[in-house]
């Protein structure tokens, strides 16, 4: 027991080593393609083949070069659930690209924790399902990516930007339509409007309501005084479905031209 | 003498579920209450009960189906129906005119309110969005086959309107998909009521 030099002229280092430093270089994600180095490793389906283009896959920090070209050929002799899986194994030092499918489900993949003893690891690059009859590549599913450092600190800066804005600054809504003497304000986010205070455009005025109060399904109402001291009812109801808020008035000239919300 | 924010109140009663005998543990307690004065009109919780005030003259507006008032503050004007029942207060000195602001000639006024109904609820319907006040179509729609069968405009409900009324209100978490048809069919039925003078069945 002791110390090993590893970046030190003539180290020997192990690739276990190696892959440890990459692992941990790649936000400890167990696997992914790396995104951003050649092409990315997308694939398109023609002629019963699964073809990939070039990029770059890694897996507990263990690193595979996938070539321009590669293609899996999967054969139309029953219906299955497949993946085309990217294969580590450390027990025979291999890496394969196969195709693993079962009848009526998708399969369970082998991922053992490489970092810790394990020794196979099945990262599925493709997803598909087949028939007698067609191949038909599983558009929605999306492979894990591993980001470079960069492109993670701009996506948590703006990550972290996007929950300033939907927690705390101040937003501003027009209503979509009027039906009758109600008002509708779409894309409303009960979460939000419970933390805000809702100020009301009616009667050229502006009229503060309290968000927590507008909760679901019930009806809030506001009384406004305009024109002296003539008096006018709204009611405010937030409704869950369809997340919007509607605004009732007494009467259909009763123009409520938008809501302001500060949080 | 009771006063609500300062006011001498003239007459109180409850409404909502209470009123109208569909009560649940859920259920919250409402009143309509008239003031003495001017104050308009008064919306507020006092010791957790909704409280819905009126002066004199709003209170007739209400009664009147005023269209000037929210739809929300006259579908319910029905809950005269009850007042044998759901009357707490009413002071002496507004006896008389109480009985007669609350003296609703429904054979004019019942398309009006069918007619508000359907302004206020049809949005719901239309939106899917299940509130459990929508229980009140129910209730309409009951309301309307008694007067139908008797000629009689009463808080009274054949049974199998009172029934799904009371099973729709009474749901832990509501099911709207189960009774959406019912919904569409029973607003569908108002306004071929209101378009046909209230022969909606002819």
């Amino acid at each position: 027991m002791g110390l090993l030099k590893i970046t030190f002229d003539g180290s020997s280092v192990t690739s276990k080593q190696d892959a440890d430093f990459n692992f941990h270089g790649g936000d400890l994600i167990k696997a992914g393609i790396m995104e951003s180095l050649g092409s990315g490793v997308t694939c398109t389906a023609a002629n019963n083949y699964i073809n990939f283009t070039d990029g770059y896959v890694m897996i507990y920090g263990r690193r595979i070069y996938v070539e321009s070209g590669t293609s899996v050929y999967i054969s139309l002799d029953s219906t299955k659930y497949g993946y085309i899986c990217v294969t580590v194994n450390l027990a025979t030092n291999s890496v394969s690209l196969e195709k693993i499918e079962t009848a009526g489900t998708y399969p369970t993949l082998t991922q053992e924790n490489l970092q810790n003893g394990g020794s196979k690891y099945q990262f599925a690059i493709a997803r598909y399902t087949k028939t007698t009859t067609a191949l038909t590549l599983d558009t929605s599913y999306a492979p894990t990516k591993i980001k470079s450092c960069g492109t993670a600190i701009k996506e948590s800066v703006q990550q972290s930007k996007d929950y300033v804005d939907d927690n705390f600054t101040m937003w501003r809504s027009s209503p979509s339509h009027q039906s009758g003497k109600y008002f509708y304000f779409p894309n409303i986010k009960k979460a939000i409007l419970e933390k805000s205070i809702v100020v009301v455009h009616i009667l050229n005025q502006y009229v503060v309501v309290s968000g927590i109060n507008i909760g679901n399904n019930t009806s809030m109402t506001s009384t406004i005084y305009y024109s002296g001291t003539a008096q006018c009812l709204m009611t405010l109801e937030f409704l869950p479905e369809t997340n919007q808020m509607v605004i009732g008035v007494s009467e259909t000239t009763h123009n409520v031209k938008a809501i302001a919300c500060y949080r | 003498m009771e006063t609500f924010q300062g006011f001498k109140v003239l007459a109180k009663y409850r409404c909502g579920s209470y009123a109208f005998g569909f009560e649940n543990n859920d259920s919250d307690n409402d009143y309509i209450v008239v003031l003495d004065g001017n104050p308009g009109i008064i919306i507020d919780k006092a010791n957790g009960d909704d409280i819905f005030a009126f002066d004199i003259s709003s209170f007739k507006r209400k009664m009147a189906f005023d269209d000037s008032l929210l739809d929300y503050l006259v579908i319910f004007n029905d809950e005269v129906l009850c007042l044998d029942k759901s009357l707490i207060y009413l002071d002496e000195c507004f006896k008389d005119q109480f009985l007669s602001i609350t003296k609703i000639d429904w054979s004019k006024s019942v398309k009006i309110w069918v007619q508000r109904n359907i302004d206020y609820f049809e949005k719901y319907v239309r939106l899917k969005e299940f509130s459990k006040k929508l229980y009140h179509l129910y209730r309409i729609r009951g309301l309307l086959a008694h007067y139908d069968e008797t000629g009689k405009f009463e808080n009274v409900y054949p049974k199998s309107y009172l029934e799904k009324a009371k099973e729709y209100k009474n749901q832990k978490e509501v099911i709207g998909a189960n009774y959406i048809d019912d919904f569409e069919s029973i607003i569908n039925y108002l306004k071929k009521y209101v378009e046909s003078g209230g022969d909606a069945d002819g």
